[in-house]
C-alpha cells in the first residue's frame, strides 16, 4: 500500500478504535492487531498528529501509583471518520463497478 | 536488561529532541513497559518485547525534525486601555462593547473540547527532502558538480552531520571553496525614532523580533558575515535590512542553503534580529521573513503594519496600529491585543489560528485551510470573516457592526454570544452550534442542513439577517432570551 495512504488509515483506525471509548498506548496496540501490526513507536506519531490536529485529547488518570495516559476522540474525530467513510464509499463503487467487469471470467 | 536501563539507554537514544519533547517521549515507553508487565510479563520479558533504543531513535529522526519548544502564554488578557472613539457608532454597539471588555475571560457554557489539551508548536522548518532538493539544483546549476552525486552525498551528510560534527566538516571542505565562518558579526544600529517613518526587515531563515522601548531612540540589532550578509541602509527617512544577493552566486550560495539547513540540523537557532522601537514611534513596519518566525509586540502608534513570514509561526501582541496584515503558510498565528484603526487581516495555510481580544475599524479576517480559528473578543465596525476548511471556526464574544461571516467546511462552527448585524454561518460535513443575543423573533432566520437535527426554524422573518447553511451535521442554535 501507498505509504501516504497507509498513513492517513492507520490515523483512522485509531481514532476508530476511540470512537468506541477512551484508551491508553498498549491497549490500542493490542486491539489494532487484527488488521495491522503497530509497533510503539509507529504509533507515536499518529497519536501526536492526531492530538495536533484536533481529532484526540489526551488526559493523564492514577493507576496503581503510576500516571497513565488516556486518548479520547473529539467531535473533530468523529467528523474525520465520517469523512473517511464517505470517501472510500466512493471508492468502493468504483472498485465493484471494476471488480464486476474484470473478475466475472 | 531491567526496565531502569532500557529506559537510560533510550533517554541517551534520544538526545537529540530538545528536553521537553523528550520527556514526554520517555514517559510514552516508560508506560508502554509498564502496561506490558501488568499484562503479565515479567520486567525482562516485558523490555525484551519493546524495539530497540536505537530503532526508535532512527524512526524519530525519519520524522519531522523536532523543533525548539516555544512556552506558550495561556489565559486571555482583558483590554485594559480605554476604547477607539468614533464619531457615528450606535449607542448600544458601544455599550456591548464595553460590557465584553469588563467581562474579560470567559468560558463557554458546553466547551467544545474538554479539558483542552497542549498543542504541541508546528515545525518552524522545511523538511530534510524539500531544502536538500532546493541546495541541490541551485549548486549544480552554477558550479558544474553532478546533481545526482551531490544530491546523495547531501542527504547522506545531512542525517549524520546532527550527530558527528567532523564529518560534516570535511565534507563541507570539499565541496566549498570558502571554510564555513559561522561566525556572524553582530551590528547595532541607534538613531532618533524622529527620524525613521517606514522600517523594512526582509530576512533569510533569521527569525525577527520588535519590541516597544523607553526613550526617544530606536535600536537596530543586526548579524551579517561573508556567507550570509545583510546591509542597512537608512534613506530619506526609510530604514532598511536586507539580506544581500552577491551577483556571482556559485558556491557561496550553495553555502548560504547549507547555512540553513545547518542551523535547522544542530538546532541551533540562527541568530535573532531585533528592532527596539519607541513605544509611540509613528512608523510603517514591514517585518518579512521566510522559514523563520516573526514576533512583534509593544507599540502603540504604528502606522501601515505588514508582517509576513512562510513556514513559521508569527506572533503579534500589545499592538495599536493603522492595517495589519500578518501572512504566513504552514505556522500558526497568534493574534492578541491588537489594535487595529483600519483593516486587520490574518492568513496562513495548514495552521491554526489563534485570536484574542483584538479591535479593528475596518474589516476583520482570519482565514486558514486544514486547521482551526480560536476567536475570542474580536470586535470591529466592520464586518468579521472567520474561514477554513478540514477545520472547526470558533468565535465567542465577538461582535461586529457589519458581518459577522464564518465558514467552514468538514469542520464544524461556533459562535457564543456574539453578535452582528447580520450573521452567515455556512460548512458542510460539521455541526453549527452556539448562542447568539436577544430572542429568535429578533433574527430572519434562513436555515438548512441536509442530516441533521436544527434548532431554528428554515424560514422566518425578522429584523436581522441570521443564515446557517450545513450539510451532514446538526444545527443547535439558541438565543438568549429563550
Amino acid at each position: 500500500m501507498d505509504s501516504q495512504m497507509k498513513k492517513g488509515m492507520v490515523e483512522v483506525c485509531i481514532l476508530s478504535l476511540l470512537s468506541r471509548g477512551d484508551s491508553y498506548g498498549y491497549q490500542l496496540i493490542k486491539d489494532i492487531e487484527p488488521i495491522m501490526n503497530l509497533s510503539e513507536s509507529t504509533l507515536y506519531p499518529v497519536l501526536r498528529r492526531l492530538e495536533a490536529a484536533g481529532s484526540l485529547t489526551v488526559y493523564s488518570v492514577e493507576h496503581n501509583s503510576r500516571l497513565r495516559k488516556y486518548y479520547a476522540i473529539t467531535a473533530e474525530g468523529r467528523q474525520r471518520i465520517a469523512d473517511f467513510l464517505a470517501e472510500w464509499s466512493d471508492v468502493k463503487r468504483v472498485y465493484d463497478f471494476i471488480a464486476e467487469v474484470n473478475v466475472s471470467a | 536488561m531491567t526496565c531502569k536501563e532500557y529506559m537510560e539507554t533510550l533517554a541517551d537514544q534520544l538526545s537529540f529532541i530538545p528536553e521537553q519533547q523528550r520527556k514526554a517521549i520517555l514517559d510514552y515507553y516508560q508506560e508502554m513497559v509498564e502496561d506490558r508487565m501488568e499484562d503479565g510479563m515479567d520486567e525482562l520479558s516485558a523490555v525484551a518485547a519493546m524495539e530497540s533504543p536505537a530503532d526508535i531513535a532512527e524512526r524519530l529522526k525519519a520524522e519531522d525534525s523536532f523543533p525548539k519548544e516555544e512556552t506558550v502564554e495561556k489565559g486571555d488578557e482583558s483590554l485594559t486601555d480605554e476604547a477607539m472613539r468614533f464619531s457615528s457608532l450606535a449607542g448600544s454597539l458601544l455599550r456591548t462593547f464595553e460590557d465584553l471588555e469588563k467581562a474579560g475571560s470567559v468560558t463557554p457554557p458546553e466547551p467544545p473540547v474538554s479539558p483542552e489539551p497542549p498543542v504541541p508548536p508546528e515545525p518552524v522548518s522545511e523538511n530534510w527532502g524539500d531544502a536538500v532538493e532546493r541546495m541541490v539544483d541551485s549548486s549544480t546549476e552554477h558550479s558544474g558538480i553532478d546533481a545526482e552525486e551531490l544530491g546523495d552525498e547531501i542527504s547522506d551528510a545531512v542525517q549524520r552531520m546532527v550527530d558527528s560534527t567532523k564529518e560534516f566538516k570535511d565534507f563541507f571542505q570539499r565541496h566549498t571553496t570558502e571554510t564555513m565562518d559561522g561566525e556572524y558579526e553582530k551590528k547595532t544600529f541607534t538613531c532618533p525614532a524622529s527620524t525613521v517613518r517606514a522600517i523594512r526587515l526582509l530576512t533569510w531563515e533569521m527569525p525577527i523580533r520588535v519590541s516597544a522601548c523607553e526613550g526617544n531612540d530606536l535600536t537596530l540589532i543586526y548579524y551579517t558575515c561573508d556567507d550570509d550578509p545583510y546591509e542597512m541602509n537608512l534613506d530619506d527617512g526609510t530604514l532598511t535590512l536586507e539580506r544581500v544577493n552577491s551577483v556571482n552566486r556559485g558556491s557561496r550560495f550553495t553555502f548560504s542553503m547549507l547555512g540553513g539547513i545547518i542551523r535547522m540540523g544542530w538546532n541551533k537557532s540562527a541568530p535573532t534580529v531585533e528592532l527596539f522601537l519607541p513605544r509611540d514611534a509613528l512608523v510603517d513596519l514591514l517585518a518579512h521573513a521566510s522559514n523563520a518566525s516573526v514576533k512583534v509586540s509593544g507599540c502603540q502608534a504604528l502606522c501601515e503594519v505588514d508582517v509576513k513570514t512562510n513556514n513559521s509561526r508569527i506572533e503579534v501582541g500589545d499592538l495599536s496600529c493603522m492595517n495589519l496584515t500578518c501572512a504566513s503558510s504552514n505556522g500558526r498565528l497568534v493574534v492578541k491585543n491588537v489594535r487595529s484603526r483600519q483593516r486587520l487581516s490574518c492568513r496562513t495555510s495548514n495552521s491554526r489560528i489563534e485570536a484574542n481580544a483584538l479591535r479593528s475599524g475596518g474589516d476583520m479576517h482570519l482565514t486558514t485551510s486544514n486547521n482551526h480559528i480560536d476567536g475570542r473578543n474580536l470586535q470591529t465596525f466592520g464586518n468579521l470573516t472567520i474561514t477554513s476548511s478540514n477545520g472547526g471556526v470558533v468565535a465567542e464574544d465577538c461582535a461586529a457592526k457589519g458581518e459577522l461571516r464564518m465558514a467552514s467546511s468538514n469542520g464544524r462552527v461556533e459562535v457564543w454570544r456574539s453578535d452582528a448585524s447580520a450573521v452567515l454561518l455556512k460548512t458542510s460535513n460539521g455541526s453549527i452550534r452556539g448562542t447568539l443575543p436577544g430572542s429568535q423573533q429578533d433574527w430572519a432566520i434562513d436555515s438548512h442542513t441536509s442530516n441533521g437535527r436544527n434548532s431554528l426554524p428554515k424560514q422566518q422573518p425578522g429584523r436581522k439577517t441570521l443564515s446557517v447553511r450545513t450539510s451532514n451535521g446538526t444545527i443547535d442554535l439558541h438565543f438568549e432570551q429563550e
